[in-house]
C-alpha cells in the first residue's frame, strides 16, 4: 500500500516526547496527476532518444518509481543515542 | 505399507543392516515422501510465511564505549523494488561491476543475472541471519 502518513518521534528523558505526523497521502493528489500528465512527454522523449539504452531506462524509469513509491510503507528506522531516540516510520 | 519401507524391514530382518541404519533410512524415506509444502500460489516454502520485512539492528558491544543503538525494519517489498532499480544500470557500469567482483575474487557475471534470480535471492532471504560481535554487535535477520 502506498504509504499515508510519515511518523517521526523524538524521545528525550526528562523531556515531553515530541510526535510529528506528516499527511503524505496529500502528496499524492498532487503528485500523480503530475506524473501522469508528464508521461506523454517521456514517451515523445524516448523515442526521440538514439541510443536504445536511454530510451529503455526512460519506459522503466515509471513502473520502477511506482513500485518502490508503494513499497515504502512499513519502513522504519530507530536511532538511539546518548538519551535521546528519534524513530522514523512511513505508515 | 511402501515398498522401499518393506524392502529396508526386510534386509533388517535379514541382518544386512543394523538398526540404526534402518532407521535412518525410514526417516530419509519418510521425509522424501512429505515433500516441500506448496503455499496458495503454488510455490514452494519450507513450513513457513514468506517473511515481510528486513531487520538490521546495531548495538555497542559489551567492550564498546559508544551508546548508539539502530533499528531498521526494510520491507521486503522494497528490496524487491530496489532490485528493479539495478536492472536500469547501464551495461558499462554493470562490467565495472564485473571488474570489481573479479578483483576480489568472485567470478560472477552481473550482465547475465536475470529478475527472475534476484527474486530467488530475495526469497531465500528468509533464511538469512547475520551476527557480527565486534566492537558493535549487528544482527540481520527477517521476520
Amino acid at each position: 500500500m502506498i504509504p499515508l502518513l510519515f511518523r517521526m518521534k523524538v524521545e528525550q528523558s526528562e523531556k515531553r516526547p515530541i510526535r510529528l505526523f506528516l499527511p503524505v497521502f496529500l502528496i499524492w493528489p498532487v503528485f500523480i496527476p503530475v506524473v501522469i500528465g508528464a508521461s506523454p512527454l517521456i514517451l515523445l522523449a524516448a523515442l526521440v532518444m538514439k541510443r536504445m539504452w536511454h530510451a529503455r531506462l526512460l519506459l522503466l524509469i515509471y513502473p520502477v518509481l511506482f513500485s518502490s513509491l508503494w513499497a515504502l510503507s512499513g519502513l522504519y528506522v530507530q536511532v538511539e543515542k546518548d538519551d535521546k531516540i528519534i524513530s522514523l516510520k512511513l505508515i | 505399507m511402501g515398498k522401499e519401507k518393506r524392502k529396508i524391514l526386510d534386509m533388517l530382518s535379514k541382518g544386512k543392516i543394523s538398526v540404526d541404519e534402518a532407521e535412518s533410512l525410514l526417516n530419509a524415506i519418510s521425509s522424501d515422501h512429505k515433500g516441500p509444502e506448496k503455499n496458495t500460489a503454488g510455490r514452494e516454502t519450507r513450513g513457513s510465511s514468506l517473511p515481510r520485512y528486513l531487520r538490521v539492528v546495531v548495538e555497542p558491544g559489551e567492550s564498546s564505549k559508544k551508546k548508539e543503538r539502530v533499528n531498521i525494519r526494510v520491507p521486503m517489498k522494497l528490496i524487491r523494488s530496489g532490485i528493479k532499480w539495478a536492472s536500469l544500470i547501464p551495461k558499462e557500469a554493470r562490467e565495472k561491476v564485473n571488474e570489481a567482483f573479479k578483483e576480489k575474487g568472485i567470478d560472477m557475471d552481473f550482465t547475465k543475472m536475470k529478475e527472475e534470480d534476484l527474486e530467488e535471492l530475495v526469497d531465500n532471504l528468509r533464511d538469512l541471519t547475520v551476527d557480527v560481535e565486534g566492537e558493535e554487535k549487528v544482527r540481520m535477520f527477517c521476520e
